[in-house]
């Protein structure tokens, strides 16, 4: 079996010009492309995701699917008369998708942003996380956000944001983007916790409040702020549904019903306060004191343009129109 | 064990019984009535059972891989009992109440707990991703099935029109199902492919059946090759479907069980 294969193969390189469009050459790119992959997904259980994608950009994956689209493209080519509407269909569909992924890998920009409930964004730099050239989705004001928890578990079972486009009210979810453009999309990609904090002197006066945007979900997670006129940075941990017990903080859901602050304030290296606050209690420092009046929600939210997608769904409906014209040809003779 | 685990238990028991029972009748040439019953009652009891779960879970049983070899065995029980009921015959019911067997005695082990979907999995297209998903494996065991009865001696000169239209109706299917995935990945993640395990086995299985299909049409390939290969291609499908779950928990979006991870 081997010698007629290699037999085989040492005719077909013979004569590279006959191999060149037929189906075989197609049939071995096919073998030959489903070992590197099955290659690729023993990488998968071994190394990060990250560097799964760096093997798959590897030019011995391009090459396999370029060689591919060369060959079925002089196939029908060759055989244009011969080939059914459906096959041209089906095989002209990779084609289209071909190009949407060469058009997406070389003009996908993603720009991230961060808004609490009821800021308003106005395009400024502060308030993108990462931004791509000039991507950002026009003004708008997140009216608000709304997480929702399976029983006292840190499943989602809702998480959506109403934004006001100047009065045009419109709701996005992590699962439903919001269409700027036929390639632009907006969405909600993620949320956390916004405590509102107030420096006070002794006499009750606030000295400096202001809003501020903590990673601190899920509760038990840290983060930190410094304010802008003392010397400290406060550490905070948030537990949305707290109780504070002789042994510990039991956190009973993930729903903002009674927050408690693990507050730990530090001057430099030095540790100046530590304490679990309930909303409006204050932490004593040094001749002053801070509280929490309120905590609020932001969302992180994604801009995505990418050219490409309009052309890579298009395809697949072609493929799909494709099969289903094969199969139904099929049936009838 | 809950008794919905219970009937979980005793399905394997019930489809094991309805294979057996086939399979003997399709040797020995008797007992057709029986068989025919046995897998039209296996195929009810795994209806029941799926539409219970799906009533209890409040969504389509899609979470973990409990609910998931369960619907998997049950579209893939029905499409054995429904081909043979078409055709007035026993052919693809025995095996494939055997494939679902080794699909639900998989799922047996997992967290059999009804979660509510999470909002990453509250979507029409999330669901017509996983009901596709469903018929591609189901129609691709029934092409296995009758592979199985044509790579050891079946002369019925329909079976390699059946094994055609079977195989193009499963890629048809395998491919709808990718095409879905890939857009709700897009709608997550902004991003229609990622090279997440689950994406390059199902690329892996599509281009395996692919090269079948071009055997097939254009080789000339007869009826107990492509059989045997429909044989091999299956084994890659299976792999490529149920093997998701033995990969380490970061290295993919596709694994739903509570306990093995915590996801969005």
């Amino acid at each position: 079996m081997l010698d007629r294969a290699l037999y085989r193969l040492r005719a077909a390189l013979t004569e590279p010009r006959a191999l060149l469009g037929s189906w075989k050459l197609s049939v071995a790119l096919m073998v030959g492309t489903a070992v590197c992959y099955l290659m690729l997904a023993a990488y998968s259980w071994a190394v990060p995701s990250h560097v799964v994608a760096s093997i798959a950009s590897l030019s011995l994956y391009s090459v396999c699917w370029a060689l591919l689209l060369v060959n079925t493209f002089v196939c029908i080519w060759n055989r244009w008369r011969a080939t059914s509407r459906a096959s041209v269909l089906f095989h002209a569909s990779f084609f289209v998708i071909g190009t949407g992924l060469l058009l997406s890998f070389g003009s996908r920009e993603e720009s991230r942003l961060r808004v609490a409930a009821g800021e308003r964004f106005e395009n400024l730099e502060e308030q993108f996380i990462a931004r791509a050239g000039t991507l950002g989705p026009s003004p708008f004001t997140a009216v608000s956000i709304t997480p929702g928890f399976w029983r006292d578990q840190l499943l989602f079972t809702r998480l959506e944001a109403v934004l006001d486009f100047d009065g045009a009210k419109r709701t996005t979810r992590i699962n439903r983007p919001l269409w700027l453009s036929p390639a632009t999309f907006l969405r909600l990609s993620g949320f956390g916790f916004a405590p509102r904090y107030e420096i006070i002197d002794a006499q009750g006066r606030v000295l400096e409040t202001a809003f501020v945007k903590l990673n601190v979900f899920p509760p038990g997670q840290r983060d930190f702020l410094v304010p802008e006129r003392f010397p400290y940075r406060v550490y905070l941990e948030v537990y949305p549904d707290a109780n504070l017990a002789k042994d510990g903080i039991f956190n009973q859901s993930m729903n903002l019903a009674r927050p408690l602050l693990v507050a730990s304030v530090y001057r430099g290296h030095l540790a100046i306060a530590s304490r679990p606050l309930r909303l409006g209690e204050s932490l004593a420092l040094e001749g002053v004191s801070i509280r929490f009046p309120e905590i609020g929600l932001w969302g992180e939210f994604s801009c995505v343009r990418d050219l490409g997608i309009p052309l890579i769904f298009t395809g697949a409906l072609m493929a799909l129109g494709g099969l289903t014209l094969t199969l139904f040809s099929g049936l009838r003779s | 064990m809950s008794a919905q685990q219970l009937s979980y238990a005793s399905l394997i028991v019930v489809c094991l019984i309805g294979g057996t029972i086939g399979l003997t009748s399709l040797r020995s040439g008797r007992w057709g009535t029986i068989a025919r019953l046995s897998a039209i009652a296996t195929g009810l009891s795994a209806l029941a059972l799926w539409m219970w779960r799906a009533i209890a879970a409040g969504h389509l049983p899609l979470f973990g891989t409990y609910e998931n070899a369960l619907s998997v065995a049950t579209f893939t029980i029905v499409a054995g009992v429904v081909r043979d009921q078409h055709r007035r015959s026993v052919a693809a019911a025995p095996a494939t109440s055997l494939i679902a067997a080794i699909v639900l005695a998989q799922g047996i082990g997992y967290d059999a707990m009804p979660y509510a979907l999470t909002i990453s999995e509250r979507s029409l297209v999330v669901d017509a991703h996983a009901v596709l998903a469903w018929l591609a494996f189901a129609v691709f065991a029934v092409n296995c099935a009758l592979s199985i009865r044509a790579a050891f001696g079946n002369d019925d000169t329909r079976a390699g029109a059946t094994l055609r239209t079977t195989l193009t109706l499963g890629f048809l299917l395998h491919t709808a199902m990718i095409a879905t995935g890939s857009l709700y990945k897009f709608m997550l993640f902004g991003r229609v492919w990622s090279f997440d395990p689950i994406e390059t086995l199902a690329l892996i299985a599509w281009l395996v059946y692919g090269t079948l299909l071009h055997m097939m049409l254009l080789a000339g390939w007869g009826l107990q090759r492509v059989a045997r290969w429909s044989i091999a291609a299956f084994v890659v499908l299976v792999l490529s479907y149920r093997a998701i779950v033995y990969f380490p928990a970061w290295s993919t979006y596709h694994i739903f069980d509570i306990g093995l991870k915590l996801h969005l």
